[in-house]
């Protein structure tokens, strides 16, 4: 009887012994496969391919925050600026640009756009910028855009040499006359004679040196400065959308 | 005794069964999952970059000789970062990741790699046979060289194209490839 109960229980414990274990070993295997996959998955997670070159594709974006660019000093605004907008307006954008700069050219009509759009609070002031290194032509274009000044023509030759230049060092210097003289210059031969003395090579150079001290790294480089003196840096190319968040801001920072 | 056996089998089945379909479907869902984690890395990342403002095109190739090997070039020189170009981007180059030269992001590159290229640039005279190659990838090339202006980018990646040229026989259409894929001027590209 004894043996028998013995037996009995050794029948009754058996049944759960077998399935616990299953289950058991069954909940080990799904948490090593999900454990598991998770770190295949937290690994592919980081882009690869940049170990070859000690790229931190992974690390790179651990800064929360990028450094926020700063602006250095600018030259107040002279009689010698070219300034397109009312003098009055509440908000001014310093823009430094290269007339053979590809994204210098793109980034002209944005300008142009936002004036359109504000014609009463935005006003644009443009210096000179050529990076030489780069684009050979472009402080003898600068200079030439000062000579059709003088004839109450800055603007418009701009215009005209942003409009037709395949940028790069792609216009042919000898067509500045023609192209001046499209952009409403009455008097070619001054404006030729003012070219070639390189009356305004110091000035363009001026206004390098405020790009430089204004912080500028490449071109474009622009600077909103808002009513109360604030002032916001605007590198590069930036689509229509982004300036004219920037403007907005300045606008209300009285 | 067999109606317990039978009945432990088809428990034991059961927690099998179950812990098949799953474990197949935690495995699914993670399959599905890793292509939306790289996205959303990626995204992060261009967030990052596309602040950054190291790679700058005024001074041309001397601003690299400048800097301490340590530092990277980041960010686009000109124009604002494009989500969709970048993506396209890293995808493309993701063919070269087996050799080591070619970076994998144009836009996060080491001052170091770009000074040994402009170093190897300088030093390196192509053969005939070999400057053909290049001549035919600039023409081939959407900016017509290895960058649309002779800023850093263009004469690191010179000279990227030279040592691929020389040491590793790449062809005129990879050359123009990696050069298109490697655009860091921002703003949208068709590539």
């Amino acid at each position: 009887m004894t043996n028998e109960s013995e037996s009995t229980t050794k029948q009754t414990s058996q049944p759960f012994g077998v399935p616990v274990a299953i289950v058991i070993a069954g909940a080990l295997i799904a948490a090593a496969v999900y454990f598991g996959g998770g770190k295949v998955s937290s690994t592919s997670n980081q882009v690869a391919g940049s170990a070859n070159t000690g790229n931190t594709l992974g690390n790179a974006a651990a800064p929360a925050q990028p450094a926020e660019p700063t602006v250095g000093e600018i030259r107040e605004i002279i009689s010698e600026d070219h300034v397109r907008g009312p003098q009055n307006a509440k908000v001014t954008v310093v823009e430094y640009s290269d007339l053979e700069c590809p994204f210098c050219k793109r980034f002209h009509p944005t300008m142009q756009q936002l004036l359109s759009e504000y014609p009463n609070d935005v006003r644009w002031v443009y210096r000179h910028a050529p990076l030489v290194q780069l684009h050979s032509k472009a402080p003898k274009e600068a200079e030439a855009t000062e000579c059709a000044g003088e004839q109450g023509k800055f603007w418009e030759l701009t215009d005209k040499i942003f409009e037709v230049t395949p940028a790069n060092d792609g216009l042919n210097l000898d067509d500045l006359p023609k192209l001046a003289q499209e952009a409403g210059v009455a008097n070619i031969q001054q404006f030729q004679s003012c070219l070639d003395s390189g009356t305004y090579a110091q000035h363009v150079q001026d206004d390098l040196t405020d790009a430089q001290n204004a912080g500028m790294r490449g071109t474009p480089y622009s600077v909103v400065i808002a009513p109360n003196g604030e002032k916001f840096p605007v590198s590069g190319a930036q689509p229509y959308a982004s300036v004219k968040q920037i403007v907005d801001k300045a606008l209300a920072a009285n | 005794m067999n109606q317990k056996i039978t009945a432990i089998l088809l428990l034991g089945g059961a927690v099998a069964l179950i812990g098949y379909f799953y474990v197949d479907s935690r495995g699914a869902l993670l399959s599905d999952l890793q292509p939306k984690l790289a996205q959303d890395a990626l995204a992060a990342r261009f967030e990052y970059l596309s602040g950054q403002g190291t790679n700058a095109c005024g001074g041309g190739k001397d601003i690299v000789k400048s800097l301490s090997g340590d530092a990277r070039m980041q960010g686009a020189c000109c124009g604002a970062m494009s989500l969709h170009s970048y993506e396209e981007q890293i995808e493309g180059l993701k063919k070269y990741a087996g050799n080591a030269l070619i970076p994998a992001d144009p836009y996060d590159v080491p001052v170091s790699w770009a000074q040994a290229m402009i170093a190897y640039s300088d030093a390196t005279v192509l053969t005939p046979g070999q400057q053909a190659v290049y001549d035919k990838a600039v023409e081939m090339s959407h900016e017509k060289g290895p960058c649309c202006c002779k800023c850093w980018h263009w004469y690191a990646y010179e000279g990227l194209a030279k040592k691929l040229i020389t040491e590793y026989g790449f062809t005129v259409e990879q050359i123009a490839e990696i050069w298109d894929l490697s655009d860091a001027c921002g703003g949208e590209h068709a590539h």
